[in-house]
């Protein structure tokens, strides 16, 4: 018997992507991770995913969600990001000194497409990594990388590059702060694109090379395990799907890290 | 356990501190004027960050403050190799 006020026909809300999960991102077998500062049972202090943490712990190891295995790690205890609560947000803080975590290589042998998005605080304006396929992307074909750049007072920057060098798309300054940034990018077609807070800021058509992306480590937080580059700032969540996404899944992917970062879209 | 610190040792100081923890820190190149330092942040093992404190071989030690922050407050520059 259902009484009244009863849920038989409530229907489900999508606001702000709460309906939606990243793991359908990868649920056609699509290469890739998806990282959760928020589940803390996906972190561990150290980098054999042992000792669980708590805020204010290092973070040696992240699990990856996405179900393809790309857990990024530190081996080096100061190179480890810290564990951060504000509110009901959790995130890794990175120092801006080497903090970095890196997985192992990700094989995108197989396509030349790809969407990497992140929620994120940047805390100066400094020249640093975000996300980068490979130990740098000037240096390695079928790599890209998601940053900020100092040179132009705090622009966000995705490049992507087959075997041709890298292209890159532009986002005017944003100065310091929250954001939820996005690359998209698809070798043969020719397109670099780089999004802010969901909105298109920029798109290079130049020709990046042909080839696909390639089999190479993903540093997070700084460039080649924390050898240049670093980020001061926060990361709460981030995606790298071996894909385009259509605009419906852009849509849900970043109100999902709106969302997880505190960012009003 | 670990303590979040960050370390800074004078350059005549850094071979020895590395001797001391490990040849993976104090890679970080500070400046003050012509004096050089190195510096490493983050979070050290207890039994290193001991071995350093004992020692007597750090300049400077902060275990509350960001990098950075620690930084400015000492007057010292980061050496940065420039990277697009």
């Amino acid at each position: 018997m259902i009484g009244i006020g009863a849920t038989l026909f409530k229907v489900p809300t999508m606001h702000g992507g709460a309906a939606f999960s990243p793991a359908s991102l990868f649920s056609s077998g699509e290469e890739g991770a998806w990282y959760d500062p928020s589940d803390l049972s996906t972190l561990f202090q150290n980098s054999n995913g042992t000792t669980a943490v708590a805020v204010g712990d290092p973070v040696g190891y992240m699990a990856d969600k996405s179900g393809n295995g790309n857990h990024a790690i530190q081996a080096t205890s100061i190179k480890r990001p810290t564990l951060q609560q504000d509110g009901s947000l959790y995130f890794l803080q990175f120092d801006g000194a080497n903090d970095c975590l890196a997985t192992s290589a990700i094989d995108f042998t197989g396509g030349d497409s790809m969407t990497v998005s992140a929620g994120l605080t940047r805390d100066d304006l400094n020249t640093s990594v975000v996300a980068e396929l490979s130990a740098t992307v000037t240096g390695n074909t079928g790599s890209f990388r998601l940053a900020a750049i100092s040179t132009a007072s705090g622009q966000f920057r995705y490049q992507s590059r087959g075997d041709g060098s890298a292209q890159q798309a532009n986002a005017s300054p944003f100065g310091t702060g929250k954001n939820v940034l996005t690359g998209v990018s698809d070798i043969s077609s020719q397109v670099c694109t780089i999004r802010v807070d969901g909105t298109v800021e920029g798109t290079d058509t130049d020709s990046q090379g042909a080839g696909n992306y390639g089999n190479h480590p993903l540093n997070i937080g700084s460039r080649n395990n924390g050898a240049s580059i670093p980020l001061n700032g926060d990361i709460y969540g981030l995606i790298v799907r071996g894909a385009t996404s259509s605009a419906g899944e852009l849509s849900n992917l970043e109100a999902y890290l709106a969302k997880k970062s505190g960012v009003t879209l | 356990m670990n303590t979040y610190a960050t370390i800074i040792v004078a350059n005549k100081n850094r071979a020895a501190a590395k001797s001391l923890i490990g040849n993976g820190f104090f890679d970080l190149e500070a400046k003050k004027g012509l004096r050089k330092y190195w510096v490493s942040s983050g979070h050290f093992k207890t039994e290193e960050y001991d071995a350093i404190f004992d020692s007597g071989l750090a300049f400077y030690i902060d275990t509350e403050k960001k990098f950075a922050d620690v930084l400015a407050d000492k007057g010292l520059v980061r050496v940065i190799i420039e990277e697009e």
